[in-house]
C-alpha cells in the first residue's frame, strides 16, 4: 500500500477521544432498523421451471420480435444525450471547483431544471438550527423523504420543494426499499428479469416509482458496476462526479440499441448513458486494473436495454405531472432535444 | 448493560448486542460518515454507510476489545465513507496533502504495525491544539472552517497549524526512514 496523502496515512490511526456533534441526518433507531433488517435476509424461492412446447416457444419468439421492433421505433424517437448534456454547473468544493453528472435527466428536461432550482434554493436558504428545533425521532418518521432525501427539514423548505415539483411536473420518491442481501427480491419487486448480465449482483435499492440502483460485479474479471435508473417524472437528487478528461463515442450494442459511452481518461471507469421514453439510465463500470473501449462496449452489451425499456416505457405517471410535462415541452424551441414526453 | 456485556452478546450472535452499540455510537458513526460524504451525497447514502459500519461490527464482533469499540467503529466508518467517495470518483486532498511512503514489502504486516505506531506517536507529539486540529482535519475530514468554528479560531490559524503539523509529521517519519517524496511518481 502506498500512502499518497496524509488522509491515507491516517488510515493507520484510530481515534476514540473526540466527540463529534450530532450530524442530525439520521437516528440510532433508524440505523438499528435498517441494520437489523439486513441481518435477516428473506430467502426467495426461484420460480419453478416449466417445460415449454415448440408452438408456445414459436409464439413467444414472434411476440419478442414484435416487441423488439416496437422498442426500436421508440428508441429512435428518444434523444440520445451526450455527457455534456448531463453536466451540472461547476460547484466550489474544498479548494477546487468540481463538476457533477446529473443522474436524473439531461439539460432541458424538467428533472434537470428542478434539481438546479432546488439546490439553488438550498444554497440560499436560512441555515437550520437542529438543536433549537428539538429534532427527535418523530422527525424522520413523518415526511420521510422530504426531510431525509431532499433536506426539506422545515415547513418552509417543504413548501418550496412542493412548489418546485409542481412547477416542473414532478413527483417525489416516496420510500426506498433496500435489497443488499437479496438482489433477486429487487428484480422481483421491479417485475423484471436481471437487467445486467453478471453473476455477482451485490444488491441495490428500489424506490416506490421504480427508480433504482443496482450494484454488482463480474466474477470472472476485475470489473464492478453501479446502474442508476431514474424514472422520468420523479424528482431525483442523485449525482456522480464527472470525469475531467474523457473519450466519448456512440455505440450500437449487440441487441441493436444506440448508447453513449464515456471513458474516463484519468481513472479506470466508464459510463453507459441511455435514455428510454420512461427512464434515464446511467450505468457506471469500474475496473481495478485498466478499462479499455472494448471493455466498456462489452459492459454496454451486458445490459438488457430492451428489458429496461419494456419495464419503464409506457408506465402511467400522475396526471398532473404528465400535463405539466407536456406544457414544458411545448415551451421549448423546435428542434430542442428535450421534447421527450 | 456494560460494553463488555454487549460484546459478549455480539460474540453469541445476539442482535441485542449490536443494537446496544448502535444506540450508543450511532450518532457518532453518522457524524464521522457525514463529515466525509456530506458534501456530495444524500443523508440516505450516509445512513446506508452507517449501517454498513455496524454490519462490519456484527461480522467482526470478536475483534474490538472492551473500551476500544468507539475507536474501531470510527475507523471503519471513516474507511467505508472514503471508499464510497472513491466509488463516485472523488478523492480527498489537494497537492499540499500529498505524502508517499514505501510500498509494503514481504514484511507487510510488521511494517504496517510499525508505521501505525510511528503515526500514533507523531500525531500525539503535536502540541495542543495542533493535535486536535490535525485529527479533525485528516482523520475526521472536517473542513478548516468547521474546525475553526468548533475551536474558536480563525480559518487562517487552522490552516497555519495544519501546515505545521504536516511538516512535523513528515520530519518525524523521515528521521525514521519512512518518508519518500512523491514528486517523481506524480
Amino acid at each position: 500500500m502506498t500512502y499518497r496523502t496524509f488522509y491515507d496515512l491516517m488510515d493507520l490511526y484510530e481515534d476514540d477521544g473526540l466527540d463529534l456533534p450530532d450530524a442530525h441526518i439520521t437516528t440510532p433507531q433508524r440505523i438499528s432498523r435498517l441494520t437489523m433488517a439486513r441481518l435477516r435476509p428473506q430467502p426467495v424461492e426461484a420460480p419453478p421451471r416449466r417445460r415449454r412446447s415448440v408452438k408456445r416457444t414459436a409464439l413467444s419468439v414472434l411476440a419478442a420480435a414484435a416487441l423488439v421492433l416496437a422498442l426500436s421505433v421508440t428508441a429512435y424517437a428518444v434523444y440520445q444525450a451526450r455527457l455534456k448534456d448531463y453536466l451540472l454547473p461547476l460547484t466550489e468544493e474544498a479548494d477546487a471547483p468540481r463538476s457533477y453528472v446529473s443522474m436524473a435527466g439531461y439539460q432541458s428536461t424538467p428533472e434537470y431544471a428542478a434539481f438546479l432550482a432546488w439546490t439553488s434554493y438550498l444554497a440560499s436558504a436560512e441555515p437550520v438550527d437542529y438543536e433549537a428545533m428539538g429534532v427527535d425521532d418523530s422527525w424522520f418518521e413523518t415526511g420521510e423523504n422530504y426531510a431525509h432525501y431532499y433536506s426539506a427539514v422545515t415547513r418552509e423548505r417543504a413548501d418550496a420543494l412542493d412548489a418546485i415539483m409542481e412547477q416542473y411536473g414532478l413527483v417525489p420518491h416516496a420510500y426506498r426499499a433496500m435489497y443488499y442481501d437479496g438482489i433477486d427480491q429487487l428484480y422481483q419487486a421491479l417485475g423484471t428479469a436481471p437487467l445486467i448480465k453478471g453473476d455477482l449482483h451485490l444488491g441495490g435499492y428500489l424506490y416506490d416509482d421504480g427508480s433504482c440502483k443496482i450494484e454488482g460485479a463480474q466474477s470472472d474479471g476485475d470489473m464492478s458496476f453501479s446502474m442508476f435508473v431514474s424514472v422520468k417524472g420523479s424528482f431525483s437528487m442523485i449525482t456522480i462526479a464527472a470525469p475531467a478528461v474523457y473519450e466519448e463515442w456512440t455505440y450500437t450494442t449487440s441487441s441493436g440499441q444506440t448508447v453513449d459511452l464515456v471513458l474516463d481518461s484519468a481513472a479506470p471507469r466508464g459510463f453507459v448513458l441511455f435514455e428510454t421514453e420512461g427512464a434515464s439510465v446511467n450505468a457506471t463500470t469500474y475496473s481495478s486494473g485498466t478499462l479499455t473501449r472494448a471493455d466498456l462496449e462489452a459492459f454496454a452489451d451486458s445490459i438488457d436495454l430492451a428489458a429496461l425499456a419494456a419495464r419503464f416505457d409506457g408506465v402511467p405517471r400522475p396526471e398532473t405531472a404528465q400535463a405539466v410535462r407536456e406544457r414544458w415541452a411545448e415551451q421549448l424551441p423546435s428542434g430542442t432535444p428535450a421534447s421527450d414526453p | 448493560m456494560t460494553e463488555e456485556q454487549a460484546l459478549a452478546l455480539l460474540r453469541e450472535r445476539d442482535p441485542a448486542g449490536l443494537d446496544w452499540f448502535i444506540r450508543r455510537y450511532g450518532a457518532y458513526v453518522s457524524a464521522v460518515v457525514w463529515n466525509i460524504i456530506g458534501r456530495c451525497m444524500t443523508a440516505q447514502d450516509a445512513e446506508e454507510v452507517a449501517s454498513d459500519v455496524f454490519l462490519a461490527l456484527w461480522q467482526n464482533g470478536d475483534r474490538p476489545r472492551p473500551g476500544k469499540v468507539k475507536g474501531y467503529l470510527g475507523s471503519v466508518a471513516r474507511n467505508r465513507a472514503i471508499n464510497r467517495l472513491r466509488d463516485r470518483g472523488v478523492e480527498l486532498g489537494t497537492e499540499e496533502d500529498i505524502l508517499s511512503l514505501p510500498a509494503d514489502g514481504p514484511e507487510r504486516a510488521v511494517q504496517r504495525r510499525e508505521l501505525a505506531r510511528l503515526v500514533k506517536e507523531a500525531v500525539e507529539s503535536l502540541p495542543p491544539p495542533d493535535r486536535e486540529i490535525f485529527i479533525r482535519y485528516y482523520y475526521y475530514c472536517q473542513s478548516a472552517a468547521d474546525i475553526a468554528g468548533a475551536l474558536d479560531l480563525s480559518a487562517a490559524a487552522v490552516r497555519k497549524r495544519l501546515e505545521r503539523g504536516r511538516d512535523r509529521l513528515r520530519r518525524y517519519l523521515e528521521e525514521r526512514g519512512h518518508f519518500h517524496d512523491l514528486s517523481d511518481v506524480l
